[in-house]
């Protein structure tokens, strides 16, 4: 699991999860960490053709911000 | 994920998770049956993980781009592609970044938005031109992206919902945007905007399209007060045929809660048209009916829309409500005694047979002595105390010692009424003696005494006979004044 932490904050702030039978809590953490998972790859995939067509001064600056 | 759940809240927030997690059933069953605020809870935790992957960064490179001037930000835009500006933009001075979004296309403008968090560009959206917003709604309406929409509808301008709601002609359209809103204030003020034949066009929409309906009715039940009414007026205005497709609609996907918060705001001139449509002749539409306005706590609401019945379907709801058991009884006899509907309840008393009628005397409210009170005074009032009578036989001791106390109040008013129709009615002598007989106490026998003195002689002689057998008699007797 890729987003460990991630997880473990959303079981400790939304309360119910922890009254949900253990199967049900595997496939929603699964389903939670995919999420999450292609959504940052989608993000970082768009980060590193967005920097690319920052003016070159701003682009060391996102590079380093976004790493 | 369909058909797990007929509660459109419960819907509209798996429908938005959906957008996010692929589930087994098992684990949707499980989701749906958490209810609505922990579903919203768990879905804005997931968006929130989402939206701050890289929002530490984002913030630090949108504090640098206020070196470039809106014309460079405008073609960084689009250089960078929507994902990455879409968060961009999110941590930008929304003064900037509504000039920016000036720059740019409605197309590429939908694009962005489909991917911002929608809690950090609510002020630009306030900020933009309607003419903007309304180029950006049409391109996504036409993609159908409806939850978007219905989510950045909460934070239009007023000249910017006029503007949408000027251009876009589909009004089923309109409905699924309203339904996907989440503010529900800004729902209402959205509606009020809107000119009343605009408004019948949209709820009509819903009302001739069975998939909307239930969209439709949850808009009504949404929006506040005087609207509620307003959009209720305007569905029941439809022809019956419609509103009896529209009952079977309710029926199956269990609306009832909102159909009947809607119709309980209506002009009450529509009640006979809706209760007696042919839709409702059905006993186990009656049952979800009275199962709803109990589990919803609408009685009270329901109780109008019952006496707009005809006889027949009366007797049907009278029937069923008592077939629900003891406690959707005690419920609607509660419901009529705190809104003063009982003339209703003495109407649909009339149609039970022996074995209702015994349930609704050991009801726990036939030992509460207001509400018996109530119950003799209207039953006086509409001439039903025959039927008062006929209960009084069935009632348990303390009950009908309540009954004769009341009834010897204000010098007998209301013995005398019973007494008076007694004469008409079967067994009506023996039910007023069988009532009376539990007296013992002397100032009351001598108060009983003193109403029975007045009666003419035949009837003196009918009581005294029934009186006899209960053995009442003997004591009467003794007390009867000088």
């Amino acid at each position: 699991m890729n987003n460990k932490d991630a997880i473990e904050r959303m079981h400790q702030r939304v309360g119910f999860l922890s009254y949900l039978p253990e199967p049900v809590t595997q496939d929603l953490d699964r389903a939670v960490d995919d999420y999450l998972e292609s959504e940052k790859s989608r993000l970082n995939k768009a980060i590193d053709t967005g920097v690319q067509a920052l003016p070159l001064w701003l682009r060391s600056i996102a590079r380093s911000a976004l790493r | 994920m369909n058909d797990l759940t007929t509660n459109l809240e419960i819907q509209i927030e798996l429908e938005k998770l959906e957008q996010y997690l692929t589930l087994n059933d098992a684990t949707w069953q499980a989701l749906a049956d958490a209810g609505t605020n922990n579903l919203r809870a768990l879905r804005e935790h997931i968006e929130q993980e989402m939206y701050d992957q890289h929002r530490k960064g984002f913030q630090h490179l949108a504090s640098w781009t206020r070196w470039l001037s809106i014309k460079q930000l405008a073609k960084l835009a689009y250089a960078v592609g929507a994902k990455m500006a879409a968060r961009l933009v999110g941590e930008m001075d929304p003064y900037f970044a509504v000039k920016v979004a000036r720059r740019l296309t409605p197309d590429f403008l939908g694009e962005i938005a489909a991917q911002a968090d929608p809690r950090k560009i609510r002020e630009i959206i306030r900020r933009l031109p309607a003419e903007t917003i309304r180029e950006v709604a049409l391109k996504q309406i036409q993609e159908k992206q409806f939850l978007l929409l219905g989510r950045f509808a909460d934070a239009l301008s007023a000249p910017s919902i006029r503007e949408v709601v000027n251009a876009v002609k589909d009004d089923g359209a309109l409905l699924n945007i309203a339904f996907y809103m989440e503010n529900t204030t800004q729902l209402s003020n959205v509606i009020r905007m809107i000119d009343n034949s605009r408004l019948a066009s949209i709820v009509r929409s819903g009302t001739e399209n069975i998939d909307l309906w239930p969209k439709a009715i949850w808009v009504i039940d949404h929006v506040e007060g005087e609207l509620k009414s307003r959009l209720g007026n305007i569905m029941a205005e439809q022809d019956e045929r419609t509103l009896d497709s529209l009952v079977g609609v309710a029926h199956r996907q269990q609306l009832w809660g909102p159909v009947l918060r809607a119709l309980s705001v209506i002009n009450p001139r529509y009640h006979r048209k809706i209760v007696n449509l042919p839709a409702l002749r059905n006993n186990s539409v009656i049952t979800d009916l009275v199962n709803a306005a109990v589990s919803k706590n609408l009685l009270e609401e329901t109780l109008p829309l019952v006496k707009a019945m005809q006889r027949d379907y009366q007797e049907v709801v009278a029937h069923t409500a008592l077939r629900q058991g003891e406690e959707v009884a005690e419920a609607v006899v509660q419901a009529a005694h705190q809104s003063g509907q009982w003339d209703l309840i003495l109407d649909l008393a009339q149609f039970l047979g022996d074995d209702e009628r015994n349930m609704m005397a050991k009801l726990p409210s036939s030992h509460n002595p207001s509400v018996i009170e109530a119950l003799m005074r209207n039953a006086a009032k509409s001439g039903k105390t025959d039927l008062l009578l006929d209960f009084a036989r069935r009632f348990h001791r303390e009950g009908l010692q309540t009954v004769v106390e009341i009834s010897l109040r204000d010098g007998g008013d209301l013995l005398q009424a019973f007494l008076d129709a007694a004469r008409d009615t079967r067994n009506g002598w023996q039910a007023i003696a069988t009532a009376v007989s539990v007296v013992d106490a002397p100032d009351m026998l001598r108060d009983i005494g003193r109403v029975y003195q007045r009666q003419p002689p035949q009837d003196q002689q009918a009581f005294r006979e029934a009186a006899n057998e209960t053995g009442l008699w003997p004591r009467l007797e003794q007390a009867l004044p000088a």
